[in-house]
């Protein structure tokens, strides 16, 4: 029996993954030269690309951090890492100095 | 369904980022030697915010793009028969490269499908918008044939 031809299809979990391939084949074939790594700053997608990161490599997981305290409107903050468990948390600490209460 | 297509407004699927209502609806995969679109899914365009870093006419050569159709302003389209010249060269010149329809998120408003029907859905996936030099089939499908694409050497 012939095998189905089907078409691939790219969800959220795997977009990254296929920008970065699909940049890797235009660098081939039309010798642009692009940045490696796509920049991508829906928050949702940066938990995957830390995962993917060299546990040991918290230089570039503060970087992420920075990124994201950079890109929050109005807010000034210290980037954070840390890692709970299996989980690994970037953030921020608000500068401002406000308190809160619990 | 194929067939009636003047009054509705549709979109292009082979557009360039910079025109209205872009955005890209799959990203290139397969190899160097045979490209095949990569489909997105809802969810994967809906938390991508591709102008930040791919607004530019280079993206065509990582994503495919659709876009509102420009009828008369673009080269393949022809106004003596209100369609687009080459929704229908991919639909008769190229060979179908998948079993079934791709699960595409341009295909309700899509002019190459509401003209040429599912036949050019099976062959769209191969079609890239930024044509390597060299890509012999697809580079001669590509090529504007309605006559009002007039060439410099025909200037006065």
């Amino acid at each position: 029996m012939a095998t189905k031809k089907r078409v691939e299809t790219v969800s959220l979990s795997s977009l990254s993954k296929s920008i970065d391939t699909a940049v890797g084949m235009a660098t081939k074939r039309h010798g642009v030269s692009l940045d490696n790594g796509n920049v991508i700053l829906n928050w949702e997608i940066l938990g995957r690309i830390l995962r993917e990161m060299d546990l040991s490599g918290r230089d570039t997981r503060l970087d992420v951090a920075a990124t994201i305290t950079k890109n929050v409107v109005g807010i000034k903050g210290q980037p954070v890492v840390t890692k709970v468990g299996k989980d690994i948390l970037v953030g921020f600490i608000e500068r401002s100095g406000r308190t809160f209460s619990f | 369904m194929a067939g009636t297509t003047t009054t509705r407004i549709y979109d292009c699927p082979s557009a360039q980022p910079d025109m209205a209502g872009a955005r890209p609806f799959g990203v290139l995969a397969g190899s160097v030697g045979v490209t095949r679109i990569a489909f997105f899914k809802k969810d994967a365009i809906q938390n991508f915010d591709w102008r930040e870093r791919f607004a530019t006419p280079e993206a065509t050569q990582v994503f495919r793009f659709a876009a509102r159709c420009e009828k008369s302003a673009c080269g393949h389209y022809d106004d003596a028969v209100d369609k687009c010249s080459l929704g229908s060269r991919v639909a008769t010149a190229l060979p179908p490269v998948t079993d079934a329809l791709p699960p595409c998120l341009v295909r309700p408003s899509c002019r190459w499908h509401a003209e040429q029907g599912s036949a050019v859905c099976l062959r769209c996936p191969q079609v890239t918008t930024m044509i390597p030099a060299g890509q012999g089939p697809l580079q001669s499908i590509a090529a504007p044939t309605v006559p009002h694409t007039k060439s410099l050497c025909d200037s006065d």
